[in-house]
């Protein structure tokens, strides 16, 4: 319905970068390195994977040791973010958590794009039936809304942060296809394959090595923009109690009787919520950036 | 389209059909009886048969937990949900699409910088988060309104602001890329080279031919709305769809859930549809085929 004018898009950014040459990355990178927003939002992600690496190291105190006597205590020189109704300190919690938002990410774009170039690569490359077969499979997975086909798929594994992340990735799967798909529809047709071909290349050859290389620019954007969302939507089912369970220091799960304190400790919600906010805020930043620089014909007037 | 619709459900159910049978063993003899009465004793094909011919028939069947039928749990919540979705959506178009106008025409101003700056923050928030910052300000600090939202209409305000808000976030950003394009081209200029009034060529001109994207983009965030409405509705209490749905996941209540998720699909397909049709209207040189 609308790959056509996606397929198009795509040409014109084929015909502008096959076949990149290496140089041509340092390029982009030094250019998205000149962004104000990339710089934010790159320097946001490097303190989250900082976090993650080196949590236990810098943590002050244990994210699941209970006091009770310190219970719900505001922020202080101790306490930099105050403590939660079981007297944790929030900081450390909050640190601890980064290694989960680092892990949907991961996690969730890992299961996208393997399914997705599982799924798009063969029904592009071969068409016919096979072709006819997954995309009526995707269509049936994008009749529901994102977060109900996620809802859906949790339902159906039972509630947890594995299975959360598992059907976040399951749900980001159909619309990789279906970019993956339309891609490969314009490579395959250009000139080089089929010179490759004509030299004798399997098919098996020509994939790994004319064209996923040069599907990878739509495919980073795509994923520079499912992060997010992965993030909100495992946040988002943890707090409805259907992501990581309570113990965790997840960020959603943080929240989930924070209702009970927004009058008496605001502090047990702002924390983690700021935290989601300010991580989700950054990718998106960066997210930008990377789709100015990779995609020349969007120059949105600001200088690139 | 319809194809879809018939397709879409049933393989889904089918999986729900697996998710009840795995959680019920925990009483052996209790689930065996509630199996035979669900038909989970028999192979998935025969689950799937009977499951298909009971929803042809109208009957989305009893609530394995409170014994009620689907249809009534179901129902009127249905209707709160569509109250709050409309709402928001009212509200989403009302604000998005004037940020994207004002945002595209005044270009590169500080206006623009900072409505895109706030539509990039409304991306970046979580809608959960966003409903507990209300609920602190409106409820809290200005006690301007209820906490629980229940049913009622002061209920309404703060969940339908909340998704609304959100909403009007990539619909101020689709709308302005998509005038920015339109504000573009030679026609444009023409009109205003005709000495035409600047109100009249922005918004007759320029935001019809714009509006297209936008109208595509709104049938695709009612998806989102959905979705939101589940979180949301959990957030502030609003006696809807979703809030059923996540305690319904929670209880294993397999025949509730399917309902829940048929009606969401069901209601997102043919909205959709509607925004098919609706173009025809809307850019004249859209003919639906056959």
């Amino acid at each position: 319905m609308n790959s056509t004018p996606l397929a198009r898009e795509q040409q014109r950014k084929m015909k502008l970068s096959v076949p990149p040459p290496s140089n041509e990355t340092l390029r982009i990178v030094r250019r998205l390195l000149r962004k104000r927003s990339a710089q934010i939002g790159g320097g946001i992600f490097l303190v989250l994977v900082f976090l993650a690496l080196f949590g236990p190291q810098i943590t002050p105190y244990d994210p699941f040791n209970i006091t009770i006597e310190q219970r719900l205590s505001p922020p202080s020189m101790q306490h930099i973010f105050g403590t939660d109704e079981q007297g944790r300190d929030l900081f450390s919690r909050i640190i601890y958590g980064a290694r989960y938002a680092l892990l949907v990410m991961i996690f969730t774009t890992i299961i996208g794009a393997i399914g997705g170039l599982g799924l798009g690569i063969p029904s592009a490359y071969f068409g016919g039936w096979a072709d006819m077969l997954v995309m009526r499979l995707m269509d049936v997975m994008l009749g529901f809304p994102y977060i109900l086909l996620i809802l859906a798929i949790v339902a159906i594994l039972g509630p947890s942060l594995t299975n959360s992340m598992v059907a976040i990735g399951m749900a980001n799967i159909p619309t990789f296809a279906r970019l993956v798909r339309s891609v490969i529809l314009v490579v395959k047709e250009q000139d080089f394959i089929t010179a490759e071909r004509a030299l004798g290349a399997g098919p098996i050859r020509i994939m790994l090595r004319n064209i996923i290389p040069n599907i990878l620019s739509p495919i980073i954007v795509y994923i520079s923009l499912t992060m997010p969302t992965a993030v909100l939507a495992a946040a988002s089912l943890s707090f409805l109690g259907l992501g990581a369970q309570p113990p965790l220091p997840e960020w959603g799960t943080m929240m989930v009787n924070a209702r009970d304190f927004i009058v008496t400790a605001p502090w047990v919600v702002l924390a983690p919520g700021l935290t989601i906010f300010v991580v989700v805020l950054g990718i998106n930043l960066f997210g930008n950036a990377l789709r100015d620089v990779l995609d020349p014909r969007d120059t949105t007037g600001r200088k690139n | 389209m319809t194809f879809l619709v018939k397709a879409a459900i049933p393989s889904d159910a089918v999986g729900m059909m697996f998710a009840g049978q795995l959680t019920e063993t925990e009483s052996a003899e209790a689930a065996a009886i509630i199996r035979a009465k669900f038909h989970l004793d028999q192979p998935p094909l025969v689950q799937f048969y009977y499951y298909v011919s009971d929803i042809l028939h109208g009957d989305l069947g009893v609530s394995i937990r409170t014994r009620a039928r689907v249809i009534d749990e179901i129902g009127y919540r249905y209707i709160n949900t569509m109250k709050l979705a409309f709402g928001s959506l009212m509200i989403g178009i009302l604000l998005g699409v004037s940020m994207g106008i004002i945002s595209a025409y005044y270009k590169d101003s500080f206006l623009d910088i900072a409505t895109m700056t706030v539509s990039l923050f409304g991306l970046s928030l979580p809608a959960f988060f966003f409903g507990i910052l209300l609920i602190l300000l409106f409820c809290v600090q200005l006690r301007w309104l209820p906490v629980i939202a229940g049913g009622g209409w002061k209920g309404i305000v703060l969940p339908a602001a909340n998704l609304g808000l959100i909403l009007s976030a990539s619909i101020a950003r689709i709308t302005r890329s998509s005038m920015l394009e339109v504000l573009d081209q030679d026609y444009i200029r023409t009109a205003r080279a005709k000495g035409l009034n600047e109100r009249l060529v922005v918004f007759k001109h320029a935001l019809k031919n714009a509006l297209l994207p936008v109208v595509t983009i709104i049938g695709l965030q009612i998806g989102n709305l959905l979705g939101g409405a589940f979180i949301i509705e959990n957030v502030f209490g609003w006696h809807g769809i979703g809030e059923l749905g996540v305690k319904a996941i929670q209880w294993r209540d397999f025949t509730i859930t399917q309902g829940i998720i048929l009606i969401s699909a069901a209601t997102y397909v043919v909205i959709n549809l509607i925004v098919d049709i609706l173009y025809q209207f809307i850019d004249p040189r859209v003919k639906l085929a056959k």
